[in-house]
Order: structure tokens, then C-alpha cells, then sequence
């Protein structure tokens, strides 16, 4: 009777799927009719959710790479190079870069000028060199500021101004990562870091936005929302889980699941508050000391 | 021509690198693959990343596919799949895919009273789903929300078209009771 029932379920909302009529087919399972109509609306509550979407310009500049690809008769082959072999290299690239003039005149050039690859390599190759994830973490967020500086550098190049909010969103992604497997002390500071840091990506940004190209608008929507989210992310991270009888909201627990499973959770807290977003950093700032403390 | 067998003529030409067969394919699909990885990964940025990559490993490894007895779709949707099995090992820190990780599956409403009633709606059901077993979520994120028919989802899962069907009607029966018992 179950089976049967599952069939009869798939027919009625394969009907809905396709706009048909769905009178004549519950007159035909009347027995089934009030059941039917529950788990129907169900169904219609999940396929008339709103899908996320990509966004254009990303469909479009995945078409073009997609098309280019397509276009070359033969893909070039990787070949097979040893870890230890790439890491030799690697670090003796970073022992030339760190050690010439070069890379320290490239410190402070933009995108777009003829240091700033040089400036980018440096910086992978430093970050390659780097063992432990608090190591990695830190250079990630110190990238990540880089980014930040750049952008408010190159605001009136749309396409340098595009790479440089893209990376920084990314670099601070990859310093969050790297941050979360670390111990919890080590864990604390560093989320500190990252929520000074997101609070000053979305001064900045804010900031820019007035004077950037409407082309860009988008582009830094988006990064002021990937900024917020890292930001509440850090605050969730430094004040733990919510009290005992406090709704938990979706992103709450999507929180505690980004807990690695390998270190302790953050201890719930008691008389601790959620700083809201409208709080200044310096109320931010006694808050988190406060729970140091 | 049939669906089916326009999207095979697709399949067929873009593996010989056309072009045009290899934008339609990729406009087929890239709604859903992007909106199966969002609600996998709950990150924006993190699902664009993985959508570039699913479609390059497609591109890649498409003069190796062959119809046996596996949609075109199931074939994507597994590079997908397995894509995100790779994402959480390497982070290694979630050991689940949890709904609850998942963004806004509602967009902003212009009317504020809308808004606040959409978000309501929406937190139930991401509430109710993160209830669901792991299968449930699996079937019931690719039927309803990515839009694959049951026999995709069946060749996808590797399970048979009944137990597709009782898995869903499990999951919607769990959902409205959650939403029942929250109303």
C-alpha cells in the first residue's frame, strides 16, 4: 500500500510539474485526497523557492573560457613534476624574490603596473614557504589588507579594481579556512584579526563605491556581502553558541558546523550578547575583550 | 526531435569541440549545476568556483562519455557530486553537507512586509529540511530545487526509480510535519 502510495504522490506532483489537471486525478484517489493535498503543498512550497543564480558577468566569463578551450584541438597535458621538485623551486624562486631589490620595489605597486606580478609571486612564494596553519592564516589576512589597500588605489581601472576585490574576498575565504584548524587561543586571536579586518573591507568598500564605475557595482556588492558574512562568521566564532532557549537562526548553526570536528567547539558563554552590526569596532572591541576576559 | 535526443545531438557535437553545441550544453546546464552547488557548499563564491570547474572537467572529459544506460545529466551531476565529496575532504572540518549551511533561498522581495514574510518562510523551511535525513536532502535538493526527473536522480544516486519515490514521499512527509508542528 506504501509503494502504491509512493507512485501515486510522484504522478500528482509530476502533474503539478507539468501544469496539469489535478482535480480529475484526485477525484480518481479520493481515499488519498487529504494526504495528498499536504504533501502537495509541500512541494509547492520547495519548487516555488526563489533559486540562487550566477551571476552574469561570471556565466559569461565561464562561456568564454569554456569556448576556448573547446576551440584547442588538443588540451596541453600536465606533466608530471615531483611535490619535492615544485617545492625546491618554489623556495628558491621565493629566496630570489625576498633577497633583490626587486621585490622590495614591488611592495608597493598596483595592479596593473609592471612590479605588480612580481609583487604577487613574492607574495605566493612566501606564502608557500609557510608551514603551520596560523602561519598561513596570517599571511592570508595580511594579503587580504593588501587587496583592500589596492582596490582603494585603483578604483577608476575597472578591470585591476575588479582582480583586486575578487582576491581580496578570496584571501580572506582562504584566511578563515586556515584559521579555523588552528587551537582555539591561536583560533580567538586570529578571528579577532579577521573581524577588524572585514569591518575595515566594508568601510573601505563603502567608500569606494561611490566613485567606482557602475560596471563595478556588482562586483562589490558582492564583496561587502562576502565581507559581512566573514564578519559574522568571526563574531559567532569569538562569542560560541547561542544561549539555551535563544532561536537559532539557519546561519547559527551553519556556524556550528563550520566548527572543525578535530578541536573543541567554543564554549557556550554565558551573559554573552551578539554584538549587532551597527555597534562601532571599539564597541566590538570591548565586547571581544570582555569575553577574553 | 525530442528533447532527449536534441540534447544528445549536443552532447555528440560538442565532443567534437563545437562551439555553438558546447554554449547550448553549457547554458542547459549551468543554472542547475550552479544551484546544486550553492546549496551543497552554502557559499556563493565557493559554489562559481566549483561551477567553473565542474564545466572544465565536463569539457575534459566529454570525448570519454558514452550513453550507457546513464543520462547525460546523471554523468554532469555525478562530476558535480563527487566535486563536492573532494571540497569537504580537503577542508576536512565538515564532516556533513548540511542544509543549514545553505544561503537565501528566497530573493528579496521589493515589499518589506513581503520580505519579512518570505525570510519567515524561508527559515522554516531551511529549518525543516535540515531535519531530513542525508538522502532525503540529496533528493529532495535535486527534484525540487535543481529540477532532475526521477530517473536522473535514480541514475545519479544509483538507486531504483521506487526507492527514489519513497525517499521523497519520506522527505515531504517529515517536511510537513516540521511545518505543521511550527504553525
Amino acid at each position: 500500500v506504501k509503494e502504491k502510495f509512493n507512485d501515486i504522490l510522484d504522478r500528482a506532483i509530476a502533474l503539478i510539474e507539468s501544469r496539469g489537471e489535478l482535480a480529475d486525478f484526485l477525484e480518481h484517489h479520493r481515499k488519498d485526497e487529504p494526504d495528498l493535498l499536504g504533501l502537495l503543498e509541500v512541494a509547492r512550497q520547495l519548487s516555488e523557492a526563489d533559486a540562487p543564480q550566477l551571476s552574469e558577468r561570471r556565466r559569461e566569463s565561464l562561456r568564454t573560457e569554456l569556448l576556448a578551450l573547446a576551440n584547442q584541438a588538443h588540451r596541453p597535458r600536465w606533466t608530471f613534476v615531483p611535490r619535492w621538485s615544485r617545492r625546491v623551486s618554489l623556495s628558491f624562486s621565493a629566496i630570489l624574490l625576498l633577497t633583490t631589490g626587486v621585490a622590495a620595489a614591488a611592495g608597493t605597486s598596483s595592479p596593473g603596473t609592471v612590479l605588480y606580478p612580481v609583487k604577487r609571486a613574492a607574495e605566493q612564494a612566501r606564502l608557500s614557504l609557510a608551514v603551520s596553519s596560523e602561519a598561513k592564516a596570517r599571511l592570508r589576512l595580511l594579503y587580504a589588507e593588501r587587496r583592500m589597500e589596492e582596490s582603494r588605489r585603483v578604483v577608476d581601472h575597472p578591470r585591476a579594481f575588479h582582480r583586486a576585490i575578487n582576491e581580496m574576498s578570496r584571501e580572506t575565504i582562504e584566511a578563515e579556512k586556515n584559521a579555523s584548524v588552528v587551537s582555539q587561543e591561536k583560533k580567538e586571536d586570529l578571528m579577532a584579526e579577521l573581524l577588524a579586518l572585514t569591518e575595515r573591507q566594508q568601510e573601505t568598500l563603502r567608500g569606494v563605491a561611490a566613485s567606482a564605475p557602475e560596471s563595478a557595482r556588482e562586483a562589490i556588492e558582492r564583496a561587502v556581502e562576502n565581507s559581512r558574512r566573514g564578519h559574522d562568521r568571526a563574531i559567532k566564532m569569538l562569542v560560541g553558541e547561542p544561549e539555551i532557549g535563544k532561536p537559532e537562526t539557519p546561519s547559527s548553526s551553519h556556524q556550528k558546523k563550520r566548527a572543525p570536528s578535530s578541536s573543541p567547539a567554543v564554549e557556550p558563554r554565558e551573559e554573552k550578547r551578539e554584538p549587532s552590526r551597527g555597534e562601532n569596532r571599539s564597541g566590538d572591541a570591548e565586547h571581544r575583550e570582555e569575553q577574553q576576559r | 526531435m525530442t528533447e532527449r535526443g536534441s540534447e544528445r545531438d549536443l552532447v555528440e557535437k560538442a565532443k567534437q569541440r563545437d562551439p555553438e553545441a558546447t554554449s547550448e550544453l553549457y547554458d542547459l546546464y549551468v543554472d542547475k549545476v550552479y544551484r546544486y552547488l550553492y546549496y551543497k557548499v552554502g557559499h556563493p563564491v565557493e559554489a562559481e568556483d566549483l561551477t567553473e570547474t565542474v564545466f572544465l572537467r565536463v569539457l575534459e572529459a566529454l570525448p570519454r562519455f558514452s550513453w550507457k544506460n546513464v543520462p547525460f545529466s546523471a554523468w554532469v551531476f555525478s562530476i558535480a557530486r563527487n566535486l563536492v565529496i573532494d571540497h569537504y575532504r580537503r577542508r576536512a572540518r565538515r564532516t556533513e553537507v548540511a542544509f543549514e549551511e545553505v544561503g537565501p533561498l528566497f530573493a528579496d522581495g521589493g515589499d518589506p512586509h513581503e520580505a519579512a514574510e518570505r525570510s519567515l518562510l524561508q527559515q522554516r523551511l531551511e529549518e525543516a529540511i535540515s531535519t531530513l535525513t542525508t538522502e532525503q536532502k540529496e533528493v529532495v535538493l535535486l527534484k525540487f530545487f535543481v529540477g532532475l526527473s526521477n530517473a536522473e536522480i535514480s541514475a545519479l544516486l544509483r538507486k531504483s526509480d521506487g526507492a527514489i519515490k519513497s525517499i521523497q514521499h519520506r522527505g515531504l512527509r517529515s517536511l510537513r510535519k516540521k511545518l505543521e508542528s511550527e504553525t
